[in-house]
């Protein structure tokens, strides 16, 4: 499974956004993970808890939302999340793969002590 | 909507800063300059893709043996270990380079950029000369699907052999895929398999998925997989000779 990989590149791309200073106050980390992405967040959070051992960002919390798949009909604009991977709008028939979400893997947030913002 | 957190919430005051980093993000910018790369030197690409032992290989043997008078073909080859799918491919003279991904269950564009670099240090093989480059990725249908090669087409096979069940098993795979090759199909009168099963399947997934029938080891379905592939070359080409 490539949820090592994923984690890797969380951390990453914090080396990268934060300063030294944000990362010493980083107390959660909030990820937006859809469920078209093909993550498990479990997954996700056993591989966070295995590769951030002994590294800066070990006690730093992992939050993962779930965003359910969300698809628009091109014909009549209905919204809808596919039912048994059924990519076919339930209003009008029509196939549609215009997928509005659920297929995020994002770094949405991070929450950081207070400390920082005031100082 | 459900937020599952490994511990406790936050104590104290704290200050929420919004990041919105795509975590493919690194992946997608490489599989850019791979894409731009093969556009400078007119290589087509293809990221095929399966799971383990559904024939992309010996697809691989036999594509060759039928192209290898029309046009220039490499393969790069994605393993976890061994080079043994290489060693087949150089036996019917194609140039074969694998990477050995040393336990990762599927190639990120790095590691093919990576590949591309070291060959075109090696003066005994010239990528810039390559009308078609197949990637053939990891046996995995789940966490291929995630990662874009820079590719042109990517093409997924399912053997009937594997059941047909698989499209809306991993309908990421499917989601994200041009075309689905039925491989095995000499197979079909000893098998509970339906190929117009799998298709309708499948394209429920994705409408706009191409399906084409193959049996490799017969030769049935080959001639047509070569000429989707031929088709597909030539409509790149005059697209880049447009854009000159």
């Amino acid at each position: 499974m490539h949820e090592v990989s994923l984690v890797r590149s969380v951390i990453a791309s914090l080396d990268d956004a934060l300063d030294a200073e944000e990362r010493a106050a980083l107390e959660e980390i909030r990820l937006k993970v859809g469920t078209l992405s093909g993550v498990e967040p479990m997954l996700l959070e056993t591989a966070y808890g295995f590769v951030v051992q002994g590294t800066p960002y070990e006690g730093v919390r992992l939050a993962i939302t779930s965003v359910p798949a969300l698809v628009r009909c091109g014909t009549c604009a209905t919204e809808f999340t596919p039912v048994r991977q059924r990519f076919v709008c339930p209003a009008c028939g029509t196939p549609s793969n215009d997928v509005l979400a659920g297929d995020e893997l994002l770094i949405e947030q991070v929450v950081l002590a207070d400390s920082v913002s005031e100082s | 909507m459900p937020q599952r957190t490994i511990n406790t919430a936050p104590r104290g005051n704290v200050c929420v800063q919004d990041v919105n980093v795509n975590l493919l993000k690194a992946n997608d910018f490489v599989a850019d300059l791979i894409r731009r790369r093969a556009a400078e030197q007119g290589t087509y690409v293809v990221n095929l893709c399966s799971s383990p032992g559904s024939g992309k290989t010996t697809l691989l043997e036999k594509t060759a043996a039928r192209l290898k008078d029309t046009l220039s073909m490499a393969v790069l080859v994605g393993d976890l270990e061994t080079e043994r799918d290489a060693e087949r491919l150089r036996k019917h003279g194609i140039p074969a380079f694998q990477i050995v991904t040393g336990g990762i269950c599927h190639l990120e564009a790095q590691m093919v950029l990576q590949a591309l670099d070291s060959l075109d240090a090696d003066d005994s093989f010239d990528l810039a000369g390559v009308d078609l480059l197949v990637i053939e990725n990891v046996g995995n249908l789940v966490c291929p699907a995630s990662y874009d090669l820079g590719e042109d087409l990517r093409a997924t096979l399912i053997a009937t052999t594997e059941g047909d069940d698989k499209p809306k098993k991993y309908p990421r795979m499917f989601l994200t895929s041009d075309l689905m090759v039925v491989t095995k199909t000499d197979l079909l009168p000893y098998l509970p398999f339906s190929v117009e099963a799998v298709a309708k399947d499948a394209r429920e997934v994705n409408h706009d998925l191409d399906v084409l029938e193959v049996a490799s080891i017969s030769d049935e379905g080959v001639d047509a997989w070569c000429d989707y592939l031929l088709t597909r070359i030539e409509a790149k080409r005059a697209a880049l000779a447009e854009a000159v």
